[in-house]
């Protein structure tokens, strides 16, 4: 969760987020103190799953939005036990968001962005200075 | 009798709420036919005299990393098949898409090439998808592909690779592009 904060921050996301393992009180809290929320579920790789990635989002959200989205513990299908690093899930879980909150598409070698699929495991990634913007000035930022 | 029966109701109305709130706090696993109907591959050739195959590692699990296609002394083959999903109306979920290409760099002193017997040819595979371990490998020496230098700067290209089953001729004359699409539709069940 540490770590998630972290990432959080370094993209644009407002210093005082904080990241919670959800419940119906979390839930509740957020609403009562009008803080926009989130809910991503982290969710176990099953063999023969007819699916390619490390993470879905069920559609395009705009800000303040979001949709569900699901990060696999195991991010790979080539093989089951695969363990990814921790800042593999944080990847995941951002470019999630990318998605779910803010409707990011996916690119392909097109630019150092988590969203970039030949850049979104790099270590240390971040979205790029357009994309950490739109978070910057949204109700998720420092606006 | 009164009394158990409106305690009935209360106990069965308590565990009534209890089997909704656990059905409800269940993950939901996405079932791909309530989004898909079906697949659709872009296939592209490309044909490039005078480059180079480099790799640039971004993710520690990538074997080889991302291949960059820079100027170089050899002749440069891709074959992409880039698979997207064919959405179903007002349904949509993200990361599906995969690229997959074939990358083959060949040395004009080379006259047959196979995965055993690369010589100072190369040949990868390279899978993009939204893993960790995505980018480019090696392919295993007992796959399928033959490679034959022809008369004047043209290679014939056998593969029978299970992702990539082509036969052609290719001149390195001048650099070519071919792109073809086809489209694979579910059939529901």
């Amino acid at each position: 969760m540490k770590a998630l904060t972290s990432g959080l921050i370094a993209n644009g996301f407002n210093k005082s987020i904080t990241v919670r393992q959800s419940s119906q009180s979390s839930k509740w809290s957020a609403w009562w103190n009008n803080s926009p929320n989130v809910t991503i579920s982290l969710t176990s790789w099953r063999p023969g799953m007819a699916t390619d990635a490390g993470g879905y989002t069920s559609g395009y959200g705009s800000p303040g939005n979001p949709l569900s989205s699901i990060v696999y513990w195991g991010l790979s299908d080539t093989s089951v036990m695969f363990q990814a690093d921790i800042s593999d899930y944080v990847n995941a879980t951002l470019h999630e968001m990318g998605h779910g909150v803010f409707g990011f598409p996916d690119t392909q070698g097109v630019s150092s962005s988590l969203m970039d699929y030949d850049y979104v495991y790099t270590p240390g990634q971040t979205f790029n200075s357009q994309q950490v913007q739109t978070i910057s000035n949204s109700i998720w930022g420092n606006h | 009798m009164k009394k158990a029966f409106l305690g009935n109701y209360f106990y069965n109305g308590v565990i009534l709420v209890i089997v909704i709130l656990f059905i409800s706090c269940q993950h939901r696993q996405i079932d791909m036919r309530d989004y898909i109907n079906g697949w659709e591959y872009i296939t592209t050739y490309k044909v490039l005299p005078s480059h180079s195959i480099n790799f640039v590692k971004r993710s520690p699990h990538a074997v080889l990393g991302f291949a960059e296609l820079i100027f170089g002394k050899n002749n440069v083959l891709t074959c992409s098949i880039e698979k997207r999903p064919i959405f179903k109306q007002g349904h949509i979920l993200t990361d599906l898409v995969t690229y997959r290409d074939l990358l083959i760099e060949l040395d004009p002193n080379d006259t047959v090439i196979t995965p055993s017997h690369l010589g100072q040819s190369k040949i990868y595979r390279q899978i993009i998808k939204m893993t960790p371990d995505a980018g480019a490998d090696f392919l295993k020496a007992e796959e399928k592909i033959e490679i034959r230098r022809l008369p004047r700067n043209r290679w014939r290209v056998k593969s029978e690779l299970e992702d990539f089953q082509f036969e052609s001729e290719f001149s390195f004359a001048d650099s070519s592009t071919v792109t073809s699409k086809w489209r694979e539709m579910l059939v529901d069940q």
